[in-house]
């Protein structure tokens, strides 16, 4: 495609004739030449940090996540998610993994492991199960460990960071991907909401469906909040509820599946058309002006010119550009 | 006299983020920014038809959504590839909004 040299070019030309094209403007205003240079320059520095006009690299580099930055910022201190697990949380960590995927209420976790609680920097080890895939034969529910912030053991952050749509987006990409999306979904989930939620408020982003899976037949601890199935979005919020009712809830739900039935499909469960990748995709976008659009039945043809590109983050720029499509 | 569709590219943007901070900074006022505004439609439009001799085709797998609206045809396609001689691009969908090439001159 036309080289970035040529666009660089094109560019340079532009700014320096805007530049000297407002120059008198400029003077009427009685504003001074230094903020004319100023201008020029800011310009020519976002331009070059645009990254539009660098050559192409000959792979594309992914930027690097970005979140061990917002962990830092959101802990307050340099401690780097672990990726292993150590000692102490090995041998707390069957409790633990139970523990996140029903989110138990907080007073339990204190109890067991003051440790962390007393540090909620500390990153602890917790096993998600994805369920298998509906409709998919040969489909596995499968484990992983992330890492989460001890801090969001708390209440049900990750309930309410792991809803419905994440989940969706992540159950058809191989499991280290999936892995990884839902690590870094958290990370920057939990950065980027740790006041709100230490402020409480009741959220309605609860998780839809139960995390663990339809095979998972633990029954091991209080809360429901993966049990979607009566009373919707909103159960985030049941710590007002008697434990009673709690009990019963839970009684009714061992009663009816067994474990292995399928929760009512709700708008939790939404699949968008877009694919998870396309979350982070940068927009193609051509600006031109068409000399002639024609179609015949569904063929179309464009004739188009004087465009700017902007490709994968890459700009290029024509003079025609013809082209054809079905719709 | 210009289309103003340019100003929604990466060198229109980063002047519009550039006066903008000028103008926040109080070393310009908003009205000076309009006229660089309108001196940077002017000069883009010549530079595009003087200036840019590439010609390339493309060729969409799907041509997803169209819309004609105020002489103005926005299209979205998906899977194009873009080819200029032996060079070629492929992107999954782009966006095309075009302005009418032949009514430039009478364009305010």
């Amino acid at each position: 495609m036309t080289s970035q040299v040529s666009v660089l070019k094109l560019y340079n030309t532009v700014v320096d004739d805007v530049i000297s094209g407002v120059r008198d403007c400029f003077l009427d205003d009685g504003v001074d030449e230094q903020v004319l240079q100023e201008l020029k320059q800011l310009w020519k520095t976002k331009l070059q940090a645009s990254g539009a006009m660098d050559p192409p690299q000959p792979e594309p580099t992914m930027p690097p996540p970005p979140v061990l930055q917002n962990f830092q910022k959101a802990n307050g201190n340099n401690v780097l998610p672990k990726r292993t697990i150590d000692s102490h949380m090995a041998q707390g960590s069957s409790q633990q993994n139970t523990g996140m995927e029903h989110g138990p209420p907080a007073p339990n976790l204190a109890g067991t492991h003051p440790h962390h609680v007393l540090d909620p920097s500390n990153k602890v080890p917790v096993q998600l199960t994805l369920p298998a895939q509906p409709g998919v034969p040969g489909s596995q529910p499968r484990s992983f460990t992330i890492q989460i912030p001890a801090s969001a053991l708390n209440g049900n952050k990750l309930h309410q960071v792991l809803t419905g749509p994440i989940i969706n987006a992540t159950i058809s990409l191989p499991q280290p991907l999936a892995a990884t999306l839902l690590q870094q979904h958290i990370n920057s989930a939990l950065a980027g909401q740790q006041n709100e939620f230490d402020g409480g408020g009741g959220r309605s982003g609860a998780a839809p469906f139960s995390l663990d899976g339809a095979l998972d037949s633990s029954d091991d601890d209080g809360s429901n909040v993966g049990d979607g199935s009566d009373d919707g979005a909103g159960d985030d919020d049941e710590d007002e509820e008697s434990a009673e009712e709690r009990a019963e809830e839970e009684e009714e739900e061992r009663d009816e599946s067994g474990g292995a039935e399928e929760e009512p499909l709700n708008s939790g469960d939404d699949v968008s058309d877009e694919e998870p990748g396309d979350m982070f995709d940068t927009d193609n976008v051509v600006v031109c002006q068409y000399d002639k659009i024609t179609r015949s039945r569904n063929k179309w043809k464009f004739y188009l010119k004087d465009g700017i590109m902007n490709l994968a983050g890459k700009d290029y720029v024509f003079q025609k550009a013809n082209g054809d499509a079905e719709w | 006299m210009s289309y103003q569709l340019y100003r929604n590219t990466t060198i229109g943007n980063t002047l519009q983020e550039s006066l903008d901070e000028l103008i926040q900074y109080g070393q310009i006022t908003p009205a000076l920014a309009v006229k660089v505004l309108l001196q940077f439609d002017k000069s883009i439009n010549q530079a595009l038809s003087n200036r840019v001799k590439s010609r390339l085709t493309f060729k969409a797998g799907k041509l997803n959504t169209y819309r004609f609206c105020d002489n103005v045809w926005t299209f979205m396609l998906n899977d194009v590839e873009f080819r200029e001689v032996q060079e070629v691009a492929k992107v999954d969908k782009v966006k095309i909004v075009a302005c009418d090439g032949k009514n430039v001159e009478d364009r305010r």
